[in-house]
């Protein structure tokens, strides 16, 4: 059984390497080749193709967790699983679903080879650069923290000025952090579930190991001050603290939960699964407030689960899994109708919060009245 | 509380329908800002100072003397008006440094740099936007003037002769 799993898992990862790159852009031509040769051109096929590609992900990653809380998989099979996944799609197309991987490359360039303020100017000035005709957002300046941009500097050196080396040193640099983050999340738990419940879960691998979105790097520094605030190392974990908010800003709303336990810290009042769950909520609300500020994008799901991970319950972990599907569901609407207007917005409305709805009534049927059939989604 | 809630009804039924504008050129200046003698004048001023440094590398650099180029003459535009003579002409005249700041950041920019033409026919618009601007000032205003300060002291200010300077820069700009 866990033999066949394995190498079940292993072919179907190698079937998203390959078919990631039927997604590739027309116009990236660094990729042409790969264009003129491999690309899926029909809507209809592009859709089916990644909602059964979804559907497998996620069906394996349920079936991961289950047969490890059985323990037919060891500690060593979940770590196998995980560097399986991320040497594979270390090495697949990243612009599937979103095409922010080309953004920080831009805004990198922006900054390292133009020498321009990427705050102040975006990259459409620069007319007749070659990676306008690719990405989707070139009329924003930086959305991201300067932390970020700094980062960004090591691996567009890596790059050394060819785009292909640029991307996928982007893509390694990122899972980096992700390696990072669920190291710290055993340190934190010494629970290998915890890790294999972040580290699998689709979303996560989708969004970060093959979207390259750098959310896990401003979770990885939270997850470092955090570890080093609870093992007394305070400065050091503040000073990682801020460089997880200079990352990508979302983790400022904890800010009063590191003030608490500075002034608190003496009396020892607070628990780590107390701190944890604060941070959790605190995560969870910021992810929610993201639909004021545009939308509630998938990848943003990657602020709470962690924290999910290390001290969510039963039920809540159930809802984090349906959660996270529905969110990877919300690229669909778009793929569908090819417009953000329209009956798009409501679709993905729909898609994200009813199924969780429809959880959570149930959830507190099952508890009012006993056990339901519920029981077997568990 | 009347008076309040009469203010506000004015200020959401202003905010509430459209405003229509007429613009004969595609380049727009920017609303007038603090003037001289307003208590934030001395801020705006320390805080351009500071921008400086934020609006680093040869675009961020021309966006900085570009906008600050406008504002300037803006300010000069608003100051004629009330016929704030001196002002205005000290006004003019930092217009005219940034608007040279502008002219010559390009020298340091490599000739194929992405986006560099587009910045060179940008400035030429500002230049057209500016010389509209400041040849209907030239019309409505007397060659010179005698101004006379709360001291009692006299100066002769040329302001056509300022005028046709700031004309002549920006026409070479085109």
């Amino acid at each position: 059984m866990k033999t066949r799993l394995v190498i079940a898992y292993g072919v179907f990862l190698i079937g998203v390497l390959v078919s990631s790159y039927c997604f590739v852009d027309p116009n990236l031509q660094y990729l042409q080749w790969f264009y003129l040769h491999f690309s899926l051109r029909s809507q209809p096929g592009k859709i089916a193709l990644l909602l059964i590609i979804l559907v497998i992900f996620f069906t394996f990653y349920i079936l991961i967790l289950r047969l490890y809380q059985r323990k037919i998989l060891k500690q060593k099979d979940g770590i196998r699983l995980i560097t399986m996944t991320v040497l594979c799609l270390l090495f697949s197309y990243p612009a599937v679903y979103s095409y922010d991987i080309f953004n920080y490359v831009a805004t990198a360039k922006v900054a390292f080879l133009y020498g321009e303020n990427p705050y102040i100017v975006m990259p459409i000035e620069f007319t007749g650069e070659p990676i306008l005709s690719f990405m989707h957002a070139p009329n924003k300046v930086a959305l991201y923290g300067p932390g970020w941009i700094i980062l960004t500097l090591l691996p567009f050196i890596v790059g050394g000025g060819n785009f292909v080396l640029t991307l996928f040193s982007f893509k390694a640099f990122i899972i980096v952090f992700y390696c990072l983050l669920l190291y710290l999340l055993y340190k934190l738990s010494k629970n290998f579930f915890a890790v294999l419940f972040f580290g699998l879960n689709p979303l996560v691998v989708i969004e970060t190991i093959i979207g390259g979105h750098n959310d896990v790097v401003m979770m990885a520094f939270l997850f470092i001050g955090i570890y080093l605030y609870l093992r007394k190392n305070r400065s050091f974990g503040v000073i990682f603290y801020i460089c997880s908010v200079i990352t990508k800003y979302a983790t400022l709303i904890l800010l009063p939960v590191f003030l608490l336990l500075k002034y608190t810290h003496r009396r020892e009042i607070i628990t780590q699964t107390q701190l944890l769950r604060w941070s959790m909520y605190g995560m969870i609300i910021i992810f929610l407030m993201s639909s004021f500020r545009e939308e509630i994008y998938p990848w943003y799901a990657i602020w709470f689960l962690p924290f999910v991970a290390l001290v969510g319950s039963r039920n809540e972990k159930l809802l984090a899994i349906v959660f996270t599907f529905c969110l990877e569901l919300r690229y669909f609407p778009y793929m569908i109708f090819l417009t953000h207007f329209g009956i798009t917005p409501l679709l993905k409305t729909i898609i994200t919060f009813v199924p969780l709805i429809v959880l959570v009534v149930l959830l507190f049927i099952n508890r009012v009245w006993g056990k339901t059939s519920l029981h077997y989604l568990r | 509380m009347k008076q309040v809630i009469i203010v506000l009804l004015v200020f959401a039924s202003y905010v509430s329908f459209p405003h229509f504008s007429f613009a004969t050129s595609s380049y727009i200046l920017p609303y007038p800002s603090a003037m001289p003698g307003s208590k934030t004048y001395p801020l705006h001023r320390m805080l351009e100072k500071v921008l400086r440094y934020w609006y680093f590398g040869d675009y961020g650099g021309f966006a900085y003397n570009r906008q600050l180029s406008d504002k300037y003459l803006v300010e000069a535009k608003t100051l004629f008006e009330y016929k704030q003579y001196v002002l205005a002409l000290k006004a003019l005249s930092t217009s005219n440094y940034y608007f040279r700041q502008m002219s010559s950041s390009f020298t340091h920019t490599p000739s194929d740099k992405n986006g560099r033409d587009e910045k060179v026919a940008l400035m030429k618009k500002a230049a057209e936007k500016h010389l509209e601007e400041l040849r209907r000032l030239k019309a409505n205003l007397p060659k010179d003037f005698r101004w006379q300060d709360e001291n009692a002291q006299v100066t002769e200010l040329h302001i056509s002769r300022e005028l046709d300077y700031t004309l002549n820069m920006r026409k070479e700009a085109l």
